[in-house]
This record gives C-alpha cells, structure tokens and sequence, in this order.
C-alpha cells in the first residue's frame, strides 16, 4: 500500500490492476481476467458487454444473490425468476428450460456453498438455445470452466478480502474486450489517449489501486485460508443435525423446525452468525414498482408459484464460521 | 533550424511541475488504520467521517460517498426516477460520463450550445431543447468553473425540471460564498486520479433533499427499504474505507492546494491578457471561489496571421507547456450513433450540428486547456511565469509556423 501511496497511481488502470487482473485470470484457469470496483459492475460490465439490455430476458433462480436480478434490472432487462433443486439447493434445469423464450440472452447461475449445480446440462441448454451461462461464484471463488464468464466478490473478508471489489473472467477475447470498454469509458485495453472513447458506450466500474494491491498477496493465502475453514467449519458442525453441504466458512443446514427465523434470532442472540442468506426476489416488491415496469418495459414480474422457492426459504439455514 | 523548439530550437520551458497525487505520511498512517481496523468494506467510519466533512465543505445537508463520479450520475438519475422515455438536457463539450450515465439509465440525452465566453451550458440553448419529456439539464463545470446558475436555477424551476450539477471537476468551486455541491437538486463528484482532491477512483453526491438522500441510500443497500424488502434498484456502486480514508487526509490539504490554484490561474490571466491572440475565460463575480480543475484559455486564429490553432498549440507543446485542444463534443462519438445506445433508450439522439456553433467554433478553433497530469496550478510562480513566456516565444516566431 505504501508503494502504491507515493507511486502516484491510485486509479485508473495502474500497475497493481494489470497484476491483479493476470493474477485473477490464473487463479481462475482462465485467459483474461478483469478487475472491478465490485461484483456488481463486473457482473454489469458482463452484461452489457453481451449486448443484454433493454427487451431482453434473463433467467436468475429467485432464491439467489440479489445482486444477479438486480444487476439485470440495472441494464433494462428482465430478470425471469425461476426455481431451484431443493435436494441440492441449486437452479433447477427442468425450471430454467421452462423459463427460456425467444428474450431469452443468458442464464445467471449461482454457487450455493461451492455448487453451481448441473453445469454440464446448462451449458449444452445455453448452447441449444443461443444463449449465455453466466456464473456468478459470489465470494465462493470456485473454479469452473463451462461458463461463458465468471464473476466474483473479491472483496469479502472470507474472498480475497479487499474491501470492496469484484472480478470476472472468461476465455472470450471479445467479451473480455468490450467488458474492459465498459468498465473504462469506452476505452480499449491498448488504448493510449485517455480522452479519447471508442465505440462502446463506457461507464467507469474501474477498481482502485489500493483493493489491487491485495488481490496477489491474498490469492497465495486464499487456498490455505479456504483448506482451514473447510476443515474448522467441519468440525463445528454437529452431526445431529442434517447438514447438505460445507463449504469454505460455511455450512448450509436443513431445518426441520416449525419457525425459521426464530430459529435464526435465537442462533444469532447465541453469538452463532446465521441468516436463511437469500430471499425469494421475485415477490420483492422492486420487481413490481412503476420504476422496474418503465425501466424493463414489462407489466413486472407476476406471481408465480416455485415450491423450490418455498420450501427452501423455511427450510434452509446457512450458519458461517468466521 | 529554427527558434521554436517544434523546428529544432531549445524548448523554454523546463519546468519543474507539480507531481499530482501528492501524499504524504498522514496518508501512510491513516491506510495503516483502516488496516488495524479490520474492515475495509462499505459504510464505514472513514466514509462516514468523510461524508461528514464534505458535506460542510459544500454547505449541503447531506453527502454521500460512492465509487466514482461516473456511476454517481446514474444514481443520481435513478434516484430521481429518471429513466426510459425521458430527456436529460447536457452540453456536447464534456467528458464521455455525462453522456454515458444518460444512456445507462435508459433516458434521452438531447445536446445543448455553450457559451464561447465561459465554456459553460448556454441558458438560451437549453431553453430551446426543453420539451415536456425533459426531466432534467446536467451543466458540467468544465475546468471547475460553475456554470450560470442564477440563470439555470430559474430555468430549471420555472420549466419543474431538476438541476443536476456535474461538479466532478469542481470539488471546492462557490457560486456567490456557497458551495457548489448544495446548488440544484444535487451534484456529483469526481475522486479520480487526477482530480483535485483525489483517492485515486471515488466520488460523492451532495443534495439538500431527504427523499433523495433516502432513495441513493436505499439503493446502494441493494435496494433494501429501512424493513429490509428490496423495493428500490440496488446497486453496488460504495466506496471502501481505503479510498475513504485517503479522501480524509487529502481534504485537510486541500484548502491550501486551492489557494495556491486560485493565485496561480490568476497570475496566468493577468499574463495571457497581455497577448491578444489568447484570452482566459471571462471573469464571472459570482464565481467565489473557481476550483482551476484546469486551465482552460481561448485561441483567436485571426489574431495568428493564418496558423491555425491546433498547430499554435503543437508548438507549444514542444516548448514544453503541457497544453491540449479539449473536448471532443460527444455528438461527434459513435456512442451517440451506436446500436446499443439505440436500444438502450429506445430511440435515438438528435444532433443537428447548427444547434450547437458555439460548441463547434470553440472545438474546430479556439479551446485550449494546460493540462497534464501534473497539476500545473500548484507549481512554483516561476514555472507559471516560463509558461507565459513561451505562448510569447511561440507567437514571435509564429513565421516559422506558416
């Protein structure tokens, strides 16, 4: 930090960013990786380097990061809100093959503690059906390879602990390309007159230096940090209960209780840092708003009913181990 | 071989300019804090203390920090409900943000003139672009010099549209002894690298407005209302306490920074108002305080016996002053003409190049601003006054211009 300090660059693709940016791109196995100023502008960044916007649809899993509907809503498409697996907690295929129309762009898939789910049977769909799979690993990190792009947290303490920051990769030169236009105001990677714009539409989603120079320092400690919290997680977990996954600083429980988020209130007043984590977004009441209707040009999103959805939200409960 | 350094001849000015960021131990100290501290995310104690100070430096009720000064315009919007099927009024001389920010939010941008005198939104111009879809004008101050305000004010108040001010050049600008950032609705702030009071990527927005304030809080919590449904857009557009905490220690060197760009911006006026082929921008009283992001200064061409201005500018940057034509006007950008921009806001921008003579004129042949990323402004006296000499050296040799 003290180098970047008295370096005088602190913004605006220095040094640390291009050295975080390959460091990302390595960690990931991937050929480009790009750093932002958080998960949702790579996430934005993403979409609108895919040309998603205005009249399009994108299908998310309703209990799902926020920030995937959001970001969707941010570009002026519509988020479809689908269903998960219940007995895996991931995007159900069947839902999200019942949810494709000719709108259709991507696909946003989640990691649920380390699981995307059947990534495999999604991407052979997105390609059927011309679409985009986007996988959205959140501050998870995991390591996939079928998506067109990643994105990521990298700025949670249990990530690569920045403070404020995301990422997202891909082997896709023209989406890595227009992505970096995006977040940069238009400009192209080589570009050498910072007045001067190209063709794309920029924004600045830009990371600063400061959050940069933490990502390679953090990225040697990541899988130690992670093999630790895997193993301390497991053993804090009480075999009694009924546990579908631990992952990283955290475990996802099913309870079998009658009152969920009571259950969560007495944990939390126990010290024990647990929440249910997601919401069900498609009865938010953004999604319904005179703003979201003028923004996506659509009636909103209607009432559905996803059991998936339901079950999960009295059901699921994710306790983190710090 | 000539005089002129562009010909061959020794450059005159080699100064010592001023590197630009400038840190110092407090900045070292307050980053090891925010280290020891442990948190280094969102909504933390060093934005909140900068939110704080800002505020006061602009006589505005409130301020919110954010991750630039680019995606503060869109929250800006958004907060206000703008969005498709409305008309955001802006000037062509201005940097790609106010632009792209318009286009992000899936509104209309509809190009207005500038005055020659002040490089700022022309009132008669925007008066004409005004229709009952306009939801708002943006003027920038360009170079940190607000715009007319008293004029804008009325305008915007009168038509019961909202006055956004793009101060992002502006940090510390007055208009009549008040802070810039509590003019209009609300104005937005840019952090960047090489912006007057820097963190290397920020920004802020600075309103009077409760609704407002609430509407941009709510959504930079992914949307959550104070009961914790998402009722609102969310976004994640939040500052961390790195850049928050270097904006603290940079704001208690920056009163003093600007003093030295006042008195500096004026010792080159007095110097270019000795010339007739240069002039500086036209003195405004109401202006108390101009934030000299830059120095902008116009090019008479007539007065330079057939050189045109770009060349005139060439040569003295051979000379060694860091000098630049300025903005392109963004109705020239294929941005305006994209397919993406079309289906974004569902339409298309409307450029009709006699709309804007102003804009053209000074961008064809008279704009012209010292910039660099060093901060010319806070150099020595002595490095202002080699600047001025060489305008002068360039215009007595301008023969070997021709």
């Amino acid at each position: 930090m003290r180098d970047v300090l008295f370096s005088g660059r602190w913004g605006t693709i220095s040094p640390k960013s291009v050295e975080a940016q390959a460091a990302i791109a390595d960690f990931m196995y991937r050929k480009h990786g790009l750093c932002l100023n958080s998960a949702y502008a790579a996430l934005e960044a993403l979409l609108r380097s895919l040309d998603i916007g205005y009249g399009d649809e994108v299908i998310v899993a309703s209990y799902s990061n926020a920030v995937d509907s959001m970001t969707v809503s941010c570009v002026g498409a519509k988020p479809v809100f689908c269903d998960i697996d219940y007995d895996r907690c991931t995007i159900s295929v069947e839902s999200v093959k019942e949810s494709i129309t000719e709108k259709t762009k991507a696909v946003i898939v989640d990691s649920y503690a380390g699981d995307c789910g059947d990534l495999d049977t999604l991407s052979k769909l997105c390609k059927e059906n011309h679409m985009y799979l986007i996988e959205n690993v959140g501050d998870e990190l995991v390591k996939n390879k079928q998506a067109t792009a990643t994105v990521m947290d990298i700025g949670k303490k249990n990530s690569l602990n920045t403070g404020l920051a995301g990422a997202l990769v891909t082997d896709i030169d023209d989406i890595y390309n227009a992505s970096y236009a995006y977040h940069n105001c238009g400009r192209s990677p080589v570009a050498t007159d910072n007045l001067k714009v190209q063709d794309f539409v920029g924004g600045n989603m830009r990371i600063a230096e400061w959050q940069s120079s933490l990502v390679v320092p953090n990225i040697e400690k990541f899988e130690y940090k992670t093999e630790e919290s895997k193993r301390l997680a497991k053993e804090l977990v009480n075999e009694s209960f009924k546990v579908l996954r631990v992952f990283h600083d955290r475990a996802l429980f099913v309870y079998n209780g009658s009152n969920i988020d009571e259950y969560v209130i007495l944990l939390n007043k126990k010290g024990i840092k647990a929440d249910k984590r997601f919401a069900a977004m498609h009865k938010e009441p953004f999604f319904k708003s005179d703003y979201f209707k003028k923004q996506s040009g659509s009636e909103g999103i209607e009432d559905i009913d996803l059991p998936g959805v339901e079950k999960a939200l009295s059901s699921f409960l994710w306790v983190y181990f710090d | 071989m000539g005089v002129l350094a562009i010909n061959g001849g020794e450059p005159l000015c080699r100064a010592s300019f001023f590197k630009w960021p400038y840190a110092d131990e407090s900045d070292a100290k307050v980053l090891e804090e925010v280290a020891k501290n442990g948190y280094y995310g969102s909504f933390g104690i060093q934005s909140k203390t900068f939110s704080e100070r800002f505020a006061a430096l602009n006589d505005a009720k409130y301020c919110i920090p954010v991750s630039n000064g680019t995606q503060s315009l869109e929250l800006i919007m958004r907060g206000l409900g703008i969005g498709v099927g409305d008309e955001v009024i802006i000037q062509g001389y201005t940097f790609i943000a106010t632009l792209s920010s318009i286009i992000y939010v899936g509104a209309t941008p509809v190009f207005c003139d500038i005055d020659l005198d002040t490089y700022s939104m022309s009132v008669e111009s925007v008066k004409k672009k005004i229709t009952p879809r306009t939801k708002a004008i943006i003027p920038v101050y360009v170079s940190g010099r607000p715009a007319d305000l008293d004029a804008l004010i009325e305008l915007a108040d009168e038509m019961g549209i909202y006055l956004i001010g793009d101060a992002a050049q502006a940090v510390g600008a007055e208009w009549r002894g008040r802070g810039i950032g509590s003019y209009g609705i609300v104005a937005s702030f840019s952090f960047q690298n090489t912006k007057n009071l820097t963190c290397g990527e920020g920004g802020a927005i600075t309103t009077n407005s409760d609704e407002l304030y609430d509407n941009i809080m709510n959504m930079l919590n992914m949307g959550k209302d104070k009961d914790g449904k998402y009722s609102f857009l969310g976004v994640d557009y939040n500052i961390s306490e790195w850049q928050a905490g270097i904006l603290n220690t940079q704001l208690d060197k920056f009163p003093e920074q600007l003093e030295k760009r006042n008195e500096n911006a004026k010792l080159l006026d007095e110097y270019l108002s000795e010339f007739d082929f240069v002039s500086p921008l036209k003195e405004d009283p109401r202006i108390t305080k101009n934030a000299y992001h830059f120095y902008t200064f116009r090019v008479h061409e007539d007065k330079l016996m057939g050189v045109a201005r770009d060349r005139f500018l060439n040569a003295l940057s051979y000379e060694g002053v860091p000098v630049v034509m300025g903005y392109t006007p963004l109705y020239h950008t294929n941005v305006v003409k994209s397919e993406y921009t079309k289906k974004q806001i569902q339409g298309k921008i409307e450029v009709d190049l006699k709309d804007y003579p102003n804009t053209e004129y000074a961008y064809k042949h008279e704009s012209a601003w010292i910039y660099s990323s060093d901060h010319i402004l806070l150099s020595e006296p002595s490095d202002i006054k080699l600047i001025a000499d060489s305008f002068k050296k360039v215009y007595d040799n301008i023969e070997e211009l021709l």
